[in-house]
């Protein structure tokens, strides 16, 4: 049983410690949350009942165990962070490694930039014939034009994406660059997943 | 926790309104089904001069002067929003305002709404709030024409203000019809990010985001739906996009289908709403709608919808041939870089508003 307590705390506080310790948890993990005001206590049923997920009440106390973690509770959904679990389906998929790809600009290297436009690509459309492929690839800053549509580089990701790749793209900068609609592949996420995914990785490549 | 309870502080030093207040713009609102109970009992006599009364939850009055001319009336008023008392004065009259060009007018007159604490804060900041709610009555052409201040705390602040349209152009929650396109002119989550600021989770720049928004007037929006004929329109307010689009579902006869992919939202929010940071107005309108909406999507969406918004966008219903242009239209201005379609307007189904994937 993990505790979380929020006593003490003002709304939205007991939410928020609550989500970060779902996005941590893996299946089968059984919490107990302890509340000691009305409007958290009411707040934090009302939460977790959007997240589907069950939950028993015993005076201040909510309780409840994690069948699995429900879709959307991201995060960090405990999916295989760089090198753990998800074991790779026989024949369908390229051995995985242990390494992050972090695509940080639309260009690679300094210098001339369409040199550099140019370079990215190559990179990002050879990396399907690498001997291992990265777990995860994360985009972001202009990094996440190579995957908006129009981009050349798209098939080659789906590709990446098909055989168990994950792609994650930075939310905060497709608002920013306002391109949000014009997502083609990956997920968008956020930085508190994206800090996971790097400092997870055995290593992380930076093109 | 309440640092300003018991001296003044001293004059020059800049006040900090948001100290004041544990939760402020439309998050402040009663929660709509409670009001919903409570004017149920109270009978008010109509007149055939009332074109729009509440029984539409529509965003203001409407009384028919003569064939030219209506005058629409409305007021809102608020605790702080924000920590900057001209800033809380600018967002509190372009909430105000903002009832009038939901309902396709023009601003006409406006009286300033105040409570503050003479005793506890010092006055100059509430010559700032009155500033900075002067500013956004000149932007939109009006005439303050008085007010009333009494001694509360903590301080509210906003207008009532009367507006005219042609009875012909009138926009109501009414208006909507099967076929049309919905658009959103501002980007969703002004609730979460004033929350989030006060737990110091919300950089400067998402919250200057938040505040930016908050200040724009929906005058445009409403000159946009003059030119395309738009008959059914709201603001986002404090019901969240949707509660409002729930009350304007109901009152037009049709069922909204709205995108949660396509909902537009201020930097930074879906972080915050990934993390938790959800105000408690989301569950309060979550229990408004709830046996009204069908939500096919991912809970981060959901919440998003669901956010109370001050000085939110204007959700309009725009003829789907014409939607396109609207939308470029807004886009043009350079005020609305963020305006989206949402959705479409169906026939009645069994719930008001689904919001899908």
């Amino acid at each position: 049983m993990k505790p979380i307590d929020t006593r003490g705390q003002l709304c939205p506080q007991p939410l928020i410690m609550t989500r970060r310790a779902i996005a941590q948890a893996v299946p089968g993990d059984e919490f107990e949350v302890l509340t000691d005001n009305e409007t958290a206590f009411s707040n934090l049923r009302s939460y977790l009942a959007e997240l589907g997920i069950e939950y028993r009440t015993e005076g201040d106390t909510i309780r409840f165990t994690l069948s699995e973690v429900p879709a959307g509770a991201g995060p960090s959904a405990p999916e295989p962070v760089c090198g753990t679990a998800r074991e790779p389906v026989a024949g369908s998929h390229a051995e995985r490694g242990d390494y992050c790809v972090a695509v940080t600009a639309d260009r690679m290297g300094r210098g001339n930039d369409d040199l550099g436009k140019i370079l990215l690509r190559a990179f990002i459309n050879s990396l399907g014939e690498a001997e291992r492929l990265p777990s995860h690839m994360v985009f972001y800053n202009s990094g996440i034009h190579a995957a908006l549509e129009g981009s050349d580089t798209i098939p080659a990701l789906q590709e990446l994406e098909k055989r168990g790749v994950e792609i994650l793209v930075c939310g905060t900068c497709l608002d920013f660059y306002g391109m949000k609609e014009r997502l083609a592949v990956g997920r968008v996420s956020n930085m508190f997943r994206i800090t996971e995914v790097l400092s997870q990785a055995g290593h992380v490549v930076y093109p | 926790m309440k640092k300003n309870e018991n001296s003044v502080p001293e004059s020059g030093e800049p006040f900090d309104l948001l100290s004041t207040v544990e939760y402020g713009g439309c998050s402040a609102k009663l929660p709509a089904s409670r009001l919903a109970e409570l004017l149920g009992g109270i009978p008010i006599p109509g007149d055939p001069n009332v074109m729009v009364d509440i029984s539409t939850h529509d965003d203001a009055g409407v009384y028919r002067l003569n064939d030219d001319t209506a005058l629409i009336v409305t007021t809102d008023f608020f605790p702080p929003v924000c920590s900057d008392p001209f800033e809380f004065g600018q967002i509190a009259a372009a909430n105000s305002l903002s009832d009038v060009y939901a309902m396709g007018g023009r601003p006409l007159l406006a009286l300033n709404l105040n409570m503050f604490p003479a005793e506890k804060i010092p006055l100059r900041v509430l010559r700032e709030i009155l500033l900075g709610g002067q500013s956004k009555i000149d932007e939109a052409g009006a005439l303050t024409m008085g007010g009333h201040t009494i001694d509360d705390f903590p301080p509210k602040y906003g207008l009532a203000v009367v507006g005219t349209v042609e009875p012909s152009r009138l926009v109501t929650n009414r208006g909507a019809k099967a076929g049309q396109r919905l658009i959103l002119t501002k980007p969703l989550g002004t609730g979460v990010i004033v929350a989030a600021r006060r737990l110091g989770l919300a950089s400067d720049t998402v919250y200057r985001g938040a505040l930016e928004q908050m200040k724009l007037l929906n005058r445009v929006g409403a000159e946009v739906m003059r030119k395309y004929g738009v008959t059914g329109a709201t603001d986002i307010t404090g019901f969240g996009l949707l509660g409002h689009a729930v009350s304007m579902a109901d009152a037009s006869g049709t069922t909204f289908r709205l995108r949660a992919a396509m909902l537009p939202a201020l930097a930074g929010v879906r972080e915050l709403i990934a993390e938790g940071c959800l105000p408690g107005a989301v569950f309060r309108n979550r229990e408004y709608v709830r046996e009204r909406v069908e939500l096919e999507c991912d809970t981060d969406s959901r919440m998003l919808a669901l956010d109370a918004q001050t000085s939110g966008g204007l959700l309009m219903a725009v003829d789907a041939d014409k939607a396109e242009s609207a939308l470029a239209e807004l886009k043009a201005s350079g005020v609305h870089p963020r305006a989206a379609v949402v959705g479409e307007v169906v026939p009645r189904g069994d719930k008001s508003v689904y919001l899908v994937s």
